[in-house]
C-alpha cells in the first residue's frame, strides 16, 4: 500500500514539475512571439499606407521632411550590409589564425591565455568597443587618409570585427578540437606534415563549426548598435569608399526613435522588422546547417 | 632466412611513469608476414607505433633504443626526417579512417606532400586500388565522400592509400577487429597478397588469423608491470611448440 502511495506521489511530482518547465517553455518561446507581433503591429501603419515599396525605391532618407518626405532605405540596408561584411572579412583571417595557433602550434599556457582573452573579450560590453573606436581607430584613419572624416565604414568595420573576433576565434577553436584524433593519427602517418595537416585535413573537418562561426558573427555584427552609432558617421548614403560615413539600420532605430512622430514611429519600425527578418535568416541558416551536417564529421 | 626489413634492439616505451614495453629485441624479416599478439596492454600498439615514430604525436611518450632499416637509417634518431620514414613505414589502424572528403582527396592528400607529379596521380590511384579489389566497386565514384563507403570498403581504402606511398614495411594494428567477419576475410587475404611485395607487421588478437597468415610470430606479454617480448620465431614453430610458460597457456586458449 505505501509503496504504491510513494509511486502515485512521485508520478504527480513529475506531472507538476513537468507542467512548470511546459510553462517556462512557453512562456520563453511566447515571448519571442509577442515581440515580433508588436513589431509587427507597429510597423503596420506604414505597411498598410504602401510604404513598403518607397522603401526600396525612394532614393533618400528624410521622413520628417515636410517638403520632401522620402522613405529610402537602401542606403541604410547597404551600410548595414558592408560593414557587417567588412568586419566578417577582417576578423575572419585573424580568427582562424589565432584558432589554428591555439591548436597545433601553442604550447599549452599560451594556449591557455589565448582562449582566456578571448573569452574576457566576448564580456566587454559593445560601449567600450565604441568608445575604444573613437579614441583608437578613428584617430588613425585620419591620420592614414587626412581631411576625411574620420567616422566611417572602416572605422565601424574595425570596431565590429574586433567584437565578433573572439565569437570567430573561439568556434573555430572548439570545430578544430572536435576534429577526431583519428584523423590526424592518420595524417601523421601518412607523412603528412604540419603545414599540410592543417590545410588538407584539420580545416576541410572542421568547416561546418568554422561557417557557423562565422553566421553568428555575420547576425551579431548585424545587430550591433551602440558601437556603430559612435564611429560610423551617421550619414545615411551609400559608401564611396571606406572612408565615406555611413549609417546602419540599427544607428537609424537607436537615433531616430527619441523624437520619432507616428508615421516615422512606423517606419522604423518596419526597419526593425527587416533587420530582425535578415537575422532571423541567418541563425535559421546555422541551424539549418547543424540538422543538414553529417554528425560526427565536421558539423559543428 | 631473409634480411632483416627492421632490426629491433633494446627498445623501450614509457608515457611518463609508466613503461609500456621494455627492452624488446626483434628483427622483422623482410617480405615477410610477422604477427604481434599477447593479451590487452602488453604493449603491442606501443611497439607498433615506435617503429614509424607515431609515438611522437603522444606527449609525455619516451622511446629508447635503436630500429634500424634495412639500409641502415636509425628510426629513434632524432635528425630523422619522420615524414620521409612514415611514407616508407605506413600504417593501417584498426578503426578505418579515410579522411571524410572525396576517395580522389584521400590519395591526392599524401602524394602530393610526397612530391607525385600530378600527372602520375590518376594512374597511381588505379593501380592500388585495383590492388585491393575497390577499382571495378568504386571507379565511378571517386568524387564521392570516402566515408560514403561501408567499413569493410574504408578499410581498403585506407590499405591502398598506405600502399599508394609505396612503402617499404606496412604496419597494421588490429586491422579487421571493427569488420565483419566476411569484410575480415577480404582483407586478411589482401594482407596475406602483400607477402614479397612488402614488409607486414600486424599486430592481431585473433589467434586463428595469425596462424593461417603469419610467417613469424612475436608473442608480447606482461611482466613486472610492462610489457616485455615472451617468445619468438617462425610461425610454425611459435604456435606449434612454445616454450615459454605464459605462451604456451595463451596459445592454446587458457589465459590472456
Ligand atoms: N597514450 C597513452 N598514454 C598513457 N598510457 C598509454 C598510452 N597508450 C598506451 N598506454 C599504456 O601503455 C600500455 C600498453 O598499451 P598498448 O596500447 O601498447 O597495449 P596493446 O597491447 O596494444 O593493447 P590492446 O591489445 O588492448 O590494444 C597500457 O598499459 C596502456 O595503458
Ligand atoms: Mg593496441
Amino acid at each position: 500500500m505505501a509503496s504504491s502511495r510513494n509511486i502515485s506521489l512521485s508520478r504527480c511530482v513529475d506531472r507538476v514539475t513537468g507542467g512548470v518547465l511546459a510553462l517556462f517553455a512557453l512562456v520563453s518561446g511566447g515571448t519571442v512571439l509577442l515581440l515580433l507581433w508588436n513589431l509587427f503591429a507597429g510597423a503596420w501603419p506604414a505597411i498598410e499606407a504602401g510604404r513598403l515599396g518607397a522603401f526600396f525605391t525612394d532614393a533618400k532618407w528624410q521622413p520628417g521632411s515636410q517638403r520632401d518626405p522620402q522613405f529610402g532605405m537602401v542606403t541604410m540596408l547597404a551600410g548595414s550590409a558592408l560593414v557587417t561584411v567588412l568586419a566578417v572579412a577582417l576578423a575572419l583571417p585573424v580568427g582562424l589564425a589565432s584558432a589554428i595557433f591555439h591548436r597545433f602550434y601553442a604550447p599549452p599556457l599560451l594556449a591557455r591565455w589565448n582562449r582566456r582573452i578571448m573569452e574576457l573579450l566576448i564580456g566587454v560590453p559593445s560601449v567600450i568597443f565604441g568608445f575604444w573606436g573613437l579614441m583608437v581607430v578613428v584617430p588613425a584613419i585620419l591620420r592614414i587618409a587626412p581631411g576625411t572624416p574620420g567616422q566611417s565604414l572602416l572605422a565601424g568595420g574595425v570596431v565590429l570585427a574586433l567584437m565578433i573576433l573572439p565569437l570567430i576565434a573561439l568556434t573555430s577553436q572548439a570545430a578544430l578540437q572536435a576534429v577526431p584524433s583519428s584523423l590526424l593519427q592518420a595524417a601523421a602517418g601518412l607523412g603528412l606534415g604540419r603545414a599540410r595537416t592543417i590545410v588538407s585535413v584539420a580545416l576541410p573537418a572542421a568547416r561546418g563549426g568554422i561557417t557557423t562561426g562565422v553566421f553568428l558573427g555575420l547576425a551579431r555584427a548585424l545587430g550591433e548598435t551602440m558601437a556603430v552609432v559612435l564611429v560610423c558617421g551617421n550619414i545615411p548614403q551609400i559608401p564611396g569608399s571606406l572612408f565615406d560615413p555611413i549609417r546602419p539600420i540599427t544607428s537609424t532605430i537607436a537615433l531616430e526613435m527619441g523624437y520619432a512622430t507616428a508615421s516615422h514611429k512606423a517606419l522604423l519600425f518596419c526597419a526593425g522588422l527587416v533587420l530582425m527578418l535578415c537575422t532571423a535568416l541567418l541563425v535559421g541558416w546555422i541551424s539549418f546547417r547543424k540538422n543538414a551536417a553529417n554528425p560526427g564529421i565536421g558539423g559543428a | 632466412m631473409n634480411a632483416a626489413a627492421l632490426h629491433i634492439s633494446g627498445l623501450s616505451v614509457s608515457y611518463r611513469d609508466l613503461t609500456a614495453l621494455r627492452e624488446v629485441d626483434l628483427a622483422i624479416p623482410e617480405g615477410q608476414i610477422t604477427a604481434l599478439i599477447g593479451p590487452s596492454g602488453c604493449g603491442k600498439s606501443s611497439f607498433l607505433h615506435a617503429l614509424n615514430r607515431l609515438t611522437d604525436l603522444v606527449p609525455g611518450c619516451r622511446v629508447s633504443g635503436s630500429i634500424r632499416l634495412a639500409d641502415g637509417t636509425e628510426v629513434t634518431d632524432p635528425q630523422t626526417d619522420v615524414l620521409a620514414l612514415r611514407r616508407r613505414v605506413g600504417i593501417v589502424f584498426q578503426r578505418p579512417n579515410p579522411f571524410p572528403q572525396s576517395i580522389r582527396r584521400n590519395f591526392e592528400i599524401p602524394l602530393k606532400e610526397h612530391g607525385w607529379a600530378k600527372s602520375d596521380i590518376p594512374d597511381r590511384i588505379e593501380t592500388v586500388l585495383r590492388e585491393v579489389g575497390l577499382w571495378k566497386e568504386i571507379s565511378d565514384r571517386l568524387h564521392q565522400n570516402a566515408s560514403t563507403l561501408s567499413g569493410g570498403q574504408q578499410q581498403r581504402l585506407c590499405l591502398a592509400r598506405a600502399l599508394a606511398l609505396e612503402p617499404e614495411v606496412i604496419l597494421f594494428d588490429e586491422p579487421c577487429s571493427a569488420l565483419d567477419p566476411l569484410a575480415s576475410g577480404v582483407v586478411e587475404d589482401l594482407i596475406l597478397s602483400l607477402r614479397e611485395k612488402v614488409t607486414v607487421v600486424i599486430v592481431t588478437h585473433h589467434l586463428a588469423q595469425a596462424r593461417r597468415i603469419a610467417d613469424h610470430a612475436a608473442v608480447f606479454w606482461t611482466r613486472d608491470g610492462a610489457g616485455t617480448l615472451v617468445e619468438q620465431g617462425p610461425a610454425e614453430r611459435v604456435f606449434s611448440s612454445p616454450q615459454d610458460p605464459d605462451a604456451i597457456l595463451y596459445l592454446n586458449g587458457a589465459r590472456g
